[in-house]
């Protein structure tokens, strides 16, 4: 069943995911979304970046939707780039990934059972859960498709 | 770069490098195997438009990254011409590593303001050699002297390099000595490139200073043999640095 594995087998290395500090701005995130998770010949699921602070501390993960949603004001129907500029704002590209993300809440143990992963994706609707060793040290995640594969094989058999 | 890059000498559109970058790895290519000697003037930038299919704008960024670099210099009015290279044959540096880093005899603290891990940027593209998907050390340090901050520098390494980096006391040691004693990656080569700057706000403030001030902007390229293992960029405030090269005749 789904509870006899353990996250430490199904996790995979952080590394597979684009890392960013959070003072990076839109712009330069959809650079490296561009360049990494779509500049393959196959995208890199879940299409997520990971945002770490000054200590590598991992501190939140922002999506294409997130992304997206926060450089609406350039590319959306009512967007008027110079319209905000003239009112004294940066373009809402020089915002950093901070002001959009998604703050890290949920994590999991690496000894923890798949199924423990499954629910806290499930709860905190996430693409991936960080795995941390001793509630610290981010040690890889866990994706959705891995928990997909092991809990629907725990279900239906197979 | 790799050896495809170093020998390409048209824009490949396939490539997902981009222009710029290509225009410029080719441009420097031609001076480095001599096909455009030294005084030689070079096409015009509309010329080189045409040559190479690209847009004014890739044409400016490659050429002015290249003037940076010391490859070329523009003569207003008369055109970008080929320069020689700073750096004569048959000499060498003498100077160490650790006292291009820290200047000799002076008493300073470090305090490390951020060690952890990027991805490439636009900006970064041309300082480092390494693919768009690999990760990227980050390392921003202050040193001070007598309690007053006196430089600022940031260091970007492949992660692949020195991964232990991460987890290294960086108050204590030297970049250059981790590099060697935790990966086994000697520096065998340095290229510097010494500027004038005024400051950007942040950097200003962490140098105590206003935004706008002069400073003396030191780029360090870092190389372990053919491969580059580091990029740092040095804000230091002027009036405390003297610079001293010495060269011998081998």
């Amino acid at each position: 069943m789904a509870g006899v594995r353990s996250v430490r087998e199904i996790m995979v290395d952080v590394f597979e995911y684009p890392h960013i500090p959070y003072w990076f701005t839109l712009r330069q995130a959809a650079g490296i979304v561009r360049n990494t998770l779509l500049g393959g010949e196959k995208p890199v699921h879940p299409l997520v970046v990971l945002v770490f602070d000054e200590k590598y501390n991992l501190v939140g993960m922002a999506n294409l939707r997130e992304i997206m949603k926060g450089l609406e004001p350039l590319w959306g129907a009512t967007g008027d780039p110079a319209a905000a500029a003239a009112a004294g704002g940066k373009p809402a590209s020089e915002s950093p990934v901070a002001t959009i993300m998604r703050p890290t809440t949920a994590f999991v143990e690496p000894e923890a059972s798949v199924a423990d992963a499954a629910r806290i994706i499930l709860e905190h609707g996430l693409e991936l859960v960080p795995v941390l060793e001793d509630r610290k040290k981010l040690i890889g995640v866990v994706r959705w498709q891995e928990v997909f594969q092991e809990c629907s094989r725990t279900a239906l058999g197979g | 770069m790799t050896e495809a890059a170093a020998t390409r000498t048209q824009i490949d559109r396939e490539n997902p490098q981009k222009l710029y970058l290509q225009l410029h790895s080719i441009l420097k290519g031609k001076m480095e195997r001599g096909e455009w000697g030294v005084d030689a003037q070079i096409p015009t930038e509309e010329e080189l438009c045409r040559l190479f299919d690209v847009s004014k704008a890739t044409v400016r960024i490659a050429v002015a990254e290249l003037v940076r670099e010391g490859y070329l210099r523009r003569q207003q009015g008369k055109g970008t011409f080929v320069c020689k290279r700073v750096i004569p044959e048959g000499l060498s540096m003498l100077t160490s590593f650790k006292e291009i880093m820290l200047e000799a005899g002076v008493v300073f603290e470090t305090q490390v303001l951020a060690q952890t891990v990027m991805m490439l940027t636009d900006e970064l593209e041309l300082k480092l050699d390494v693919p768009e998907n690999k990760h990227i050390i980050y390392l921003k340090r202050v040193r001070l002297v007598a309690g007053e901050p006196v430089l600022l520098q940031e260091s970007y390494l492949p992660h692949a390099v020195c991964p232990a980096l991460l987890a290294e006391e960086l108050e204590r040691q030297s970049i250059l000595e981790l590099l060697e004693e935790r990966c086994g990656v000697r520096v065998t080569r340095v290229r510097d490139y010494i500027e004038v700057v005024a400051l950007g706000e942040e950097e200003a403030t962490i140098l105590g200073l206003s935004a706008g001030s002069p400073a003396l902007l030191l780029e360090q390229y870092f190389f372990a043999g053919d491969a580059q293992v580091m990029y740092t960029r040095s804000l230091k405030r002027p009036e405390r640095f003297r610079f001293v090269i010495e060269l011998e005749r081998t």
